[in-house]
C-alpha cells in the first residue's frame, strides 16, 4: 500500500518542496521558510476533486509486462523499492528508492509548448548506512515533460521511470524485461555529508504478488477507497553503493512495490504503518495497519504472507496482532515506534521487529519514517525488512 | 558689535524682500532643476537595478545563447548530468508584456516551480500557492500570477481575466494567483512582472522550444567546470556562454550615461544662471551699502569682519534659497521622472519606475552646489567691500569709474577662457565630460565680455535713443535712458550677464533641437522611401511585435507593388577583443531588399560601388554611424557577435546615416542573417513597399487594408491584424516620437528661462528701485510722472535689447557646440548645424519681453512716488 497517502498529498508536497527549498541537504535553503501547512492536513483531500480520473474501484485483469508501465489517467502511481544489502565482508546498508507520478488535472488541455503538463513527478531515495548508524536521504521534483521526468513503456521495449538522473529502467531486451537496473544519488555537502550514488540490478526470485482482491486492494470503506496494488516481495539485488569516498559493492533482497489509485483516505484516517518483512524460510510478509483518529484501527487494515514459492495466504484485520515495544523521538520531535511484536496466531508467527538504527526519519518536505528493520522470531523465521511509518508528526 | 553687525547686514536682505524673494526663489528654481533631474535619473537606474537584483535572487550566472537564446534540451540535458551544479539551475523564459493600451509596459517571466526554490524567493513564492492554482499555473494554458499589489492597481482578482500583448501578439490571460512576496526586494521587483510557467510564458511569446536562459546558483570554480561541461557537449553548434548576473546590471547605466549627462549639463548651466543671480544681488547690496560700509571701516571695523559679513549673507540667501530648492526638487523630480523613463524607454530599455527614491547624493550635490555657488558668488562682492579704502567706498561715483575701467580687464580675462575653451574641443579626445567643461569655461568667458560689450553697446546706442526719443520730443531722456546702463556698469553688469546667458542658453538648446529635427526629417526622407509599411505595430514602447511570413507573401502578391523591403529586429552580444562580452548587447536588423530599395541607407563610409552585391551575397554587415563610433570601428574593421550558431566575426562593408537609434545598429542581409541567426516562422518587423508608378498610394492603400483584413478574418489566431501606414504618415509618427523624447530638454529649457526671468526681474527691479533719489532728483527738476516712466522703460528696454543681441552669438556658438561636439560624443550623430532666423528674433524678444516686465514694477513705482520722499537720505 505504501505511502497512498503521501501520494494523495502529492500536491502539497510541491508546494512543500517549492517553500522547502530542500532538494538536497546541500541546497538547504540559507533562510527558514514556511512550513507546508498543507501537509498537516493528512486527512483531508487537498485537491479540490479528483472528478475525472480513472478509479479503482472494480477488480480488472492487471495485465503484465505493459502493468508494469504508467497508469497516467488515474490520479497517483508510485514505483517504490526497498532493499537490505551487504557487502562481502558485511557492512550492511538499507535503500529505499520511489519514484511518484502525480496527475494535477484529468485531462491535459491542448498546448504547443511541451513544457506544459499534467503530470508531477517526486522522488525519494535514502540510504541507512547501518555500521555507522546513519540515514542520508534525497527528494527530488520535477514535471513530466521535456524529458525531465517520465515513465514509459512500450511494447517490445524497456521500461523507464525517471526523475532527471535518477532512473528505473529494464533491460534492452524485450518489454520492461529483467534485470531492471535503478540508479540514485544525492549531493553532500560541506556540514559533512557525504555525496551517494546508488547502481543496483534487481531480479525477482518469485513472481509478483497481485495484493487484495487479485490487485484491487482496499483502504477504506468509501466507495473507490481502493488502489491497483501489485508487489514483487522478493528480488536478488546486486549493484554499487558510492558514499563518499568509499565504493562498496553489495548484494541482498529487494522489495518492489508498485500501486496506482485515484483514491482519497477516509476523512478518520490519521495514518499507517506499514510492513515489509522477508523471513530466512523464504516466506515474505506484508502487512499495514490504518490507524483512525482517537486510536483505532481500520477494517480495511490487512496483509499478505507469500510463500517461498509465491503462493498467497491473504491476511485480514483479524488475522494478526501489533503491539509496540519501543519508541523513539526524532531530532524533530516526533515520537515514531521503533519495535514491535507482530503476531499471526493462524500461522503460529511470532516476531519481533526491531529498526536497525533509529533514525530513519526522511528529511525531505513532507517527514516520515521508512527504515530497515530487523525480524527475530523462533528458529529459522527470523529476517529482514523495511517498515514505513505515516501520520505520526505534524 | 558682531552679532549687532551680523543682525544689521541680514536684516538688509529683508529690507528688500522682493529682490531677495526673487533671487532666492531663482537659485531655488536652479537648483531644483539639478536636484530634479539627478533624482529622476537615479530613480530610474534604480528601479531597473533592483528590478535586476530581485528577480536574479540568489543567481550568480547565467547560460545565455544567440539572440534566439537556447534549446530547452539544454536545460533537461544540464539537469540530468549529476554534475553538482545542475541541481542549483533553473530555466527563463522573459519578455516584454504590455497591459491593456500598452500604457503598462511590464516583464512576463516564465519559470520552472520545481527549479525555483534552490536560486528565487520570488519563485518559490509565486509558486507557494495552493494546491488548484498550481494546476492551473502549469496545465491550463494563458495562466499567470501577478503581486498582489499590481493586481490592486489594474483592478483584478483572481479568475479575472486581462488583455495582455507581447512580441507575438494579444492575447487573454487568467490570473489565477496573486504574489505577496515576503522581502522587500522581490515585492518591489514584482509590481513590474507577470509570472507564469516556462510553458505559458513561451507561448505567450512565440517562443517554444527556446528558453532566454538558465541561471544558475554556482560556487568557486563551477563556471569553468560548465564551461568545459558544454564544450564537450555532443552535437553542440550553438554559441552558448556562461556569464557572471552582474555583468547585466551596469548594462542601463552604459546606456543611458550620455543621454542622463546632457541633462544633468542641462541643469547646471540653469544653475550657472542662478549663481550669477546670487553674485548680482550681493554685489547689488554691497553697492548700495557702500556708505555704510565705508562709515563702518571708518568706525574701525576689521576687512576680515566685513568679508565674512557679506559671505554669511551669501550663505544665508544661498542656504535658504537652496533648502526651497531641495524640497521643490523632489517636487519636480515626480514631474520629470516621467519624462525622463518615457525617454529612457522610447530609446534604451523597458523600464518601469513608480516613484522617486530619495538619493542623499543626489540631495547633498545639489545642496552643495547651492550653497557652494552662493559662496562662490559671494566672494566677489566681499573683496569689493573690504578691499576699497574708508574714504573711497563713500564715493558712489568713483566705484562706478572704477567698474568701468575694469570692464576691459575683464573682457581680457573672458577671451583667455575662451581660447581655454577652444583648446578644451580641439584637444583630440571623445570625453563628453572634456567637452562640457570647454562649454562651461566659454560661457563663463562669454560672461566676462558682457561688461564691456555693454558699454560699447550703451555708447553706441545713446545717439541712437537720443533720435529715436527726439521723435516724440524726448531727445534728452532716451540719451539718459542709454547712458545710464553704462553709468551704472556695477550694477547692470552681472544682471546683463545673467539676462544673456540664460536667454542664449534656450537659444543654444532650441536650434540644437532645431537642427536635429531638420537633420532627422532630411534622412527620413532618405530612410522612408518607400510607398507604403506594414507592421505588426506602429507605437514604440511596449514589445516588438513581428509579421509572420505569410502576409509577406500576402502583400507582396498584391497587384502594383513592384518591391519589398523587409526588416526583423533583434539584438546579440558583442564579444569584445578581450574576450568579454558587452553587457550592452547590440541591435541587429535583418533586411532583406533589392537593389532599389537599398537606397534607403545614406552611406557616409565605404565605396558604394558593388556595396549592394556585397551586402546581397554576405560579405559582411553594415554598421550605423553611432556603432561605428561608439566602438571606434570603420570599414574592414570586423565585430565579434553571440550568433545563433555561434560566435561570429562579421566584417563591416560600409557605415550608413541613422538616427532611429543612438546605440546604433548591425545590419544584415536577411539571408546572410539566416545563416548565423534563428528566426521563427520568417517573420518580420516591418515590411516597406514600393508601388508602380501609375498605382495610386490611396486606392493602392484600400487594396491592401481589405486584403489584409480578408486574410485575417480567414486565420482565427491571436497574431494581431497588421498596420498598414502611408510615407507620410509614418513620418509624421516618428517626428511624433523625436519630439516624445526631446520633451524633456524642452522642459529643462523652460525652466531655465523660468531662472533667466527671475533673474533678470530681480536683478532690475533691484537697479530701478536703487535708483530712487536719483529719480527723485529729476522729478524735483521738473520730469514728470509719465516722463519718469518713460525713461524707466526705455532704460530696461535697452538693457533688454543688448543682453539680446549679445545672446545672439553666444547662443548660436552654444548651439554648434551642442550639435557637433555634444551630440557626437553623446550619441555618435553627425547632425546639420541650422540657425533659423526666426529663432534669433525668439530670442530677441524674450530678452526684450523680459526686461520690459521687469521694468513695470520700477517704472510704475518710480512715476508714483513723491520726489521729496525719495530725496531723503535712508
Amino acid at each position: 500500500m505504501r505511502l497512498s497517502i503521501l501520494g494523495v498529498l502529492l500536491p502539497a508536497l510541491v508546494l512543500a518542496a517549492c517553500a522547502t527549498d530542500r532538494q538536497t541537504p546541500t541546497e538547504a535553503s540559507e533562510n527558514g521558510r514556511r512550513a507546508p501547512s498543507a501537509v498537516a492536513s493528512l486527512t483531508a483531500p487537498v485537491d479540490g476533486s479528483d472528478a475525472g480520473y480513472a478509479r479503482a474501484d472494480e477488480v480488472v485483469e492487471l495485465s503484465f509486462p505493459m502493468d508494469h508501465g504508467p497508469h497516467p489517467d488515474f490520479q497517483t502511481e508510485w514505483w517504490y523499492l526497498t532493499a537490505n544489502l551487504e557487502t562481502t565482508d558485511g557492512r550492511r546498508y538499507g535503500l529505499q528508492w520511489t519514484i511518484f507520478r502525480r496527475a494535477l488535472r484529468p485531462s491535459q488541455p491542448f498546448r504547443d509548448s511541451s513544457w506544459a503538463t499534467r503530470q508531477v513527478y517526486l522522488g525519494h531515495f535514502a540510504i541507512t548506512d547501518v555500521e555507522r548508524g546513519r540515514q542520508h536521504s534525497f527528494e527530488r521534483l520535477a514535471r513530466g515533460a521535456v524529458g525531465l521526468a517520465g515513465s514509459e513503456l512500450e511494447a517490445g521495449g524497456p521500461l523507464r521511470v525517471w526523475l532527471e538522473d535518477w532512473s528505473l529502467t529494464s533491460s534492452e531486451k524485450g518489454t520492461a524485461s529483467f534485470p531492471w537496473t535503478l540508479r540514485a544519488n544525492g549531493l553532500g555537502d560541506s556540514g559533512g555529508e557525504p555525496t551517494i550514488s546508488a547502481e543496483i540490478d534487481v531480479r525477482p526470485s518469485k513472481p509478483l504478488v497481485l495484493q487484495g482482491d487479485r490487485g484491487l486492494s482496499r483502504k477504506n470503506s468509501m466507495a473507490g477507497g481502493a488502489s491497483y496494488y501489485y508487489s514483487f516481495t522478493r528480488l536478488a539485488a546486486r549493484g554499487v553503493l558510492r558514499i563518499g569516498d568509499r565504493h562498496e559493492s553489495v548484494t541482498g533482497t529487494a522489495w518492489l512495490d508498485r500501486e496506482w489509485s485515484t483514491s482519497v483516505l477516509a476523512p478518520d484516517q490519521t495514518g499507517w504503518d506499514w510492513f515489509s518483512l522477508q523471513l530466512d524460510d523464504g516466506r515474505d510478509l506484508m502487512v499495514y495497519r490504518l490507524r483512525l483518529e482517537g486510536g483505532g484501527i481500520d477494517q480495511a487494515s490487512s496483509g499478505a504472507l507469500v510463500g517461498p514459492s509465491g503462493e498467497k495466504t491473504p491476511l485480514a484485520v483479524d488475522d494478526f496482532t501489533l503491539g509496540v515495544l519501543e519508541r523513539w523521538t526524532s531530532p524533530k520531535g516526533t515520537t515514531y515506534p521503533i519495535a514491535w511484536r507482530l503476531q499471526l496466531p493462524k500461522q503460529g508467527l511470532d516476531l519481533e521487529i526491531r529498526a536497525v538504527v533509529a533514525d530513519q526519519e526522511l528529511d525531505v518536505a513532507f517527514r516520515y519514517w521508512e527504515g530497515a528493520v530487523d525480524v527475530t522470531g523462533i528458529g529459522s523465521e527470523s529476517g529482514r525488512g523495511y517498515v514505513e511509518l505515516v501520520g505520526y508528526g505534524d | 558689535m558682531t552679532r549687532i553687525l551680523r543682525r544689521t547686514f541680514l536684516r538688509h536682505l529683508l529690507r528688500h524682500p522682493w529682490q531677495t524673494g526673487l533671487t532666492g526663489l531663482g537659485v531655488a528654481l536652479a537648483v531644483s532643476i539639478v536636484v530634479g533631474i539627478d533624482l529622476a535619473n537615479a530613480s530610474a537606474e534604480r528601479a531597473f537595478d533592483l528590478a535586476i537584483e530581485a528577480v536574479a535572487g540568489r543567481t550568480t550566472h547565467e547560460v545565455i545563447g544567440g539572440p534566439d537564446g537556447l534549446n530547452e534540451s539544454l536545460y533537461t540535458e544540464l539537469r540530468s548530468s549529476g554534475e553538482p551544479w545542475a541541481r542549483r539551475s533553473a530555466p527563463v523564459v522573459e519578455g516584454r508584456i504590455s497591459i491593456g493600451d500598452a500604457r503598462r509596459s511590464l516583464r512576463l517571466l516564465g519559470l520552472d516551480p520545481f527549479a525555483e526554490p534552490a536560486l528565487r524567493d520570488l519563485g518559490a513564492d509565486v509558486f507557494s500557492v495552493d494546491d488548484g492554482a498550481l494546476g492551473d499555473l502549469l496545465v491550463e494554458p494563458r495562466t499567470v500570477a501577478l503581486a498582489a499589489s499590481l493586481a490592486d492597481e489594474l483592478g483584478v482578482d483572481v479568475g479575472d481575466s486581462l488583455e495582455v500583448t507581447t512580441a507575438n501578439g494579444t492575447a487573454v490571460v487568467r490570473l489565477v494567483s496573486r504574489i505577496r512576496p515576503r522581502d522587500e526586494l522581490a515585492r518591489r521587483a514584482a509590481r513590474d512582472l507577470l509570472v507564469a510557467d516556462v510553458a505559458t510564458a513561451q507561448e505567450l511569446l512565440g517562443q517554444v522550444g527556446r528558453l532566454d536562459r538558465i541561471d544558475l546558483r554556482l560556487v568557486d570554480g563551477e563556471a569553468d567546470a560548465i564551461r568545459s561541461w558544454l564544450s564537450e557537449r555532443s552535437g553542440s553548434v550553438e554559441g552558448i556562454e556562461i556569464r557572471p548576473v552582474a555583468a547585466r546590471s551596469g548594462a542601463l547605466d552604459q546606456m543611458t550615461r550620455a543621454f542622463r549627462l546632457n541633462l544633468e549639463a542641462l541643469s547646471l548651466l540653469a544653475l550657472l544662471v542662478g549663481v550669477f543671480l546670487v553674485h548680482n544681488t550681493l554685489t547689488f547690496s554691497v553697492v548700495r551699502r557702500r556708505p555704510l560700509l565705508g562709515r563702518l571701516r571708518a568706525l574701525g571695523v576689521q576687512r576680515r569682519e566685513l568679508l565674512s559679513l557679506v559671505l554669511l549673507e551669501g550663505a544665508v540667501l544661498g542656504g535658504i534659497a537652496t533648502a526651497v530648492g531641495l524640497v521643490l526638487g523632489l517636487v519636480l523630480a515626480e514631474g520629470l521622472l516621467g519624462l525622463v523613463v518615457r525617454t529612457i524607454n522610447d530609446l534604451y530599455f523597458a523600464v518601469e519606475v513608480q516613484n522617486v527614491s530619495i538619493d542623499l547624493r543626489a540631495l547633498a550635490k545639489g545642496g552643495l552646489l547651492g550653497v557652494g555657488g552662493s559662496l562662490l558668488a559671494a566672494l566677489a562682492p566681499a573683496r569689493e567691500a573690504t578691499t576699497s579704502p574708508p574714504r573711497w567706498a563713500l564715493l558712489r561715483s568713483q566705484f562706478e569709474q572704477r567698474t568701468l575701467r575694469s570692464a576691459p580687464r575683464l573682457a581680457a580675462a573672458g577671451l583667455l577662457l575662451c581660447l581655454l575653451a577652444s583648446a578644451l574641443l580641439a584637444w583630440p579626445s571623445r570625453s563628453l565630460p572634456i567637452a562640457f567643461a570647454a562649454i562651461f569655461v566659454f560661457v563663463l568667458g562669454f560672461a566676462g565680455l558682457v561688461p564691456a560689450a555693454t558699454v560699447a553697446a550703451s555708447h553706441l546706442a545713446t545717439p541712437l535713443m537720443g533720435r529715436g526719443a527726439g521723435l516724440v520730443g524726448q531727445k534728452i531722456l532716451g540719451r539718459m535712458a542709454a547712458r545710464g546702463v553704462a553709468g551704472s556698469l556695477s550694477r547692470t553688469g552681472v544682471a546683463m550677464a545673467a539676462l544673456t546667458l540664460a536667454v542664449a542658453t534656450t537659444l543654444g538648446v532650441q536650434v540644437m533641437i532645431l537642427s536635429f529635427r531638420a537633420t532627422l526629417v532630411d534622412w527620413l526622407e532618405t530612410t522612408l522611401q518607400a510607398d507604403v509599411y506594414v507592421a505588426a505595430q506602429l507605437r514604440s514602447g511596449g514589445p516588438a511585435q513581428t509579421l509572420g511570413a505569410h502576409w509577406t507573401r500576402v502583400v507582396s502578391d498584391l497587384p502594383g507593388v513592384e518591391s519589398v523591403v523587409s526588416q526583423y529586429r533583434t539584438q546579440a552580444l558583442v564579444q569584445r577583443a578581450d574576450g568579454t562580452l558587452d553587457p550592452i548587447p547590440a541591435r541587429l536588423a535583418a533586411t532583406r531588399v533589392d537593389r532599389r530599395g537599398f537606397d534607403i541607407f545614406r552611406i557616409l563610409e565605404g565605396d558604394e560601388r558593388g556595396l549592394y552585391e556585397q551586402f546581397a551575397s554576405g560579405h559582411g554587415v553594415l554598421v550605423s554611424e553611432p556603432f561605428a563610433y561608439h566602438r571606434d570601428l570603420g570599414v574592414g574593421d570586423t565585430i565579434r557577435l553571440m550568433a545563433d550558431d555561434g560566435v561570429g566575426d562579421f566584417p563591416i562593408l560600409a557605415v550608413y546615416s541613422d538616427y532611429a537609434t543612438d546605440r546604433g545598429i548591425v545590419t544584415f542581409h536577411r539571408d546572410h542573417f539566416e545563416q548565423h541567426f534563428r528566426v521563427a516562422g520568417e517573420r518580420n518587423h516591418s515590411l516597406g513597399l514600393f508601388l508602380a508608378s501609375d498605382r495610386n498610394i490611396d486606392d493602392f492603400v484600400d487594396d491592401l487594408e481589405r486584403r489584409l483584413e480578408e486574410v485575417h478574418s480567414d486565420r482565427p489566431n491571436h497574431e494581431p491584424l497588421p498596420r498598414v501606414v502611408a510615407n507620410a504618415e509614418l513620418k509624421r509618427l516618428s517626428l511624433e516620437i523625436f519630439d516624445r523624447t526631446f520633451a524633456i530638454t524642452g522642459v529643462l529649457r523652460l525652466l531655465a528661462i523660468g531662472v533667466a526671468f527671475l533673474g533678470v526681474l530681480s536683478a532690475l527691479m533691484a537697479l530701478q528701485l536703487e535708483r530712487a533719489r536719483e529719480l527723485g532728483v529729476l522729478r524735483a527738476t521738473g520730469l514728470t510722472p509719465g516722463q519718469v516712466w518713460g525713461l524707466v522703460t526705455l532704460q530696461t528696454g535697452v538693457m533688454g535689447s543688448i543682453a539680446g543681441l549679445l545672446s545672439l552669438p553666444l547662443g548660436a556658438a552654444l548651439a554648434a557646440l551642442l550639435v557637433h561636439v555634444i551630440n557626437k560624443r553623446s550619441f555618435g550623430w553627425t547632425l546639420a548645424y541650422q540657425l533659423p532666423p526666426m529663432a534669433l528674433v525668439q530670442a530677441l524678444g524674450l530678452a526684450l519681453v523680459a526686461a520690459l516686465l521687469a521694468g513695470l514694477y520700477p517704472a510704475w513705482k518710480m512715476s508714483r512716488s513723491s520726489p521729496a520722499l525719495a530725496l531723503r537720505e535712508e
